[in-house]
């Protein structure tokens, strides 16, 4: 770049450069988030087995001892809950549609735990910590994906199979709106927090651009006494 | 950490000058914030002391 070049095509570069800064770390951070998520739900795939079989490992059908349908559901229910994220997350890390089928999953795994452990109120925990995970993304709009699919499976649960979620028969018609109230409690934060992050680091990228465009006046500075000097010289020499 | 400082003074081409609050500099586009420091149009502010703009611009984080 010479010193000839417009101030148009300089502040331009700049802040080019200050966002390209700024959206290189967000990939960086999508990209280990998926890498991360990906793990995790393979543990929670074989945690899910795991649980199916220390909790009901068999049923009884008469004198028939068969395995219990939670370990086949625990089994292949997870397989396809787990299945898609993974394979985004190694195929397309970083980008928007791997991050929100991971949040979906991730919701539906707690989902399935919650089954597996017939409602605890207890296992709605992971719902939570689950959560809190996704905001490791500083995506505000995981969060909202996460809590629509908490909230949906609430509602259809608790009206379709409200045992499998609240641990009873007759759970009072509402019941999912208190739950997803907490979810939402939790979310608010999250999604706070994310946005202020966010918000940092770009500012943190202006601040760079700024700073780059502080160093761009002293090198054309720098310049402009350097071919003085050299006219100068030249003037002397003759 | 707290900005280096609160004012930034901007030369406007007709030879007047306009202040403004470190909050509203910061709530300017890059590109104006830029443009204003190649044309080397600003001097910053902590009361009535002028700070470097290095150092001003350093305070951000």
């Amino acid at each position: 770049m010479t010193t000839n070049d417009s101030l148009d095509e300089v502040t331009q570069a700049i802040v080019d450069r200050a966002l390209r800064r700024y959206e290189g770390w967000r990939r960086q951070v999508h990209e280990r988030t998926d890498r991360g998520f990906a793990k995790l739900l393979a543990v929670e795939w074989i945690a899910g087995i795991v649980f199916a079989l220390v909790i009901s490992p068999y049923a009884w059908e008469g004198r028939e001892r068969t395995l219990h349908q939670h370990v086949f559901l625990a089994a292949g229910l997870g397989a396809m809950i787990v299945s898609l994220p993974i394979f985004l997350a190694w195929k397309r890390p970083g980008e928007a549609v791997t991050r929100h089928v991971i949040a979906a999953a991730q919701m539906m795994m707690s989902a399935l735990f919650i089954h597996l452990t017939g409602g605890r109120i207890e296992t709605h925990f992971h719902i939570f910590g689950s959560l809190a995970f996704l905001s490791f993304y500083l995506d505000w709009k995981v969060i909202v994906t996460a809590i629509a699919v908490t909230v949906a499976d609430h509602f259809f649960r608790g009206i379709y199979y409200p045992e499998s979620i609240y641990g009873v028969l007759l759970p009072d018609e509402f019941r999912f709106l208190e739950h997803g109230a907490w979810v939402l409690f939790c979310g608010f934060f999250l999604v706070r927090h994310a946005n202020k992050t966010s918000k940092a680091w770009l500012t943190f990228a202006e601040e760079g651009g700024m700073l780059e465009a502080i160093s761009e006046v002293e090198w054309r500075e720098r310049s402009v006494l350097e071919r003085e000097a050299m006219e100068r010289a030249k003037a002397e020499g003759a | 950490m707290a900005l280096a400082f609160d004012k930034v003074i901007v030369a406007e081409g007709d030879g007047t000058s306009r202040s403004m609050e470190a909050k509203e500099f910061l709530a300017l586009k890059l590109n104006v914030r830029v443009r204003y420091i190649l044309e080397k149009r600003l001097r910053f502010f902590s009361g009535s002391r002028e700070v470097d703009q290095r150092e001003a611009l350093r305070s951000l984080q």
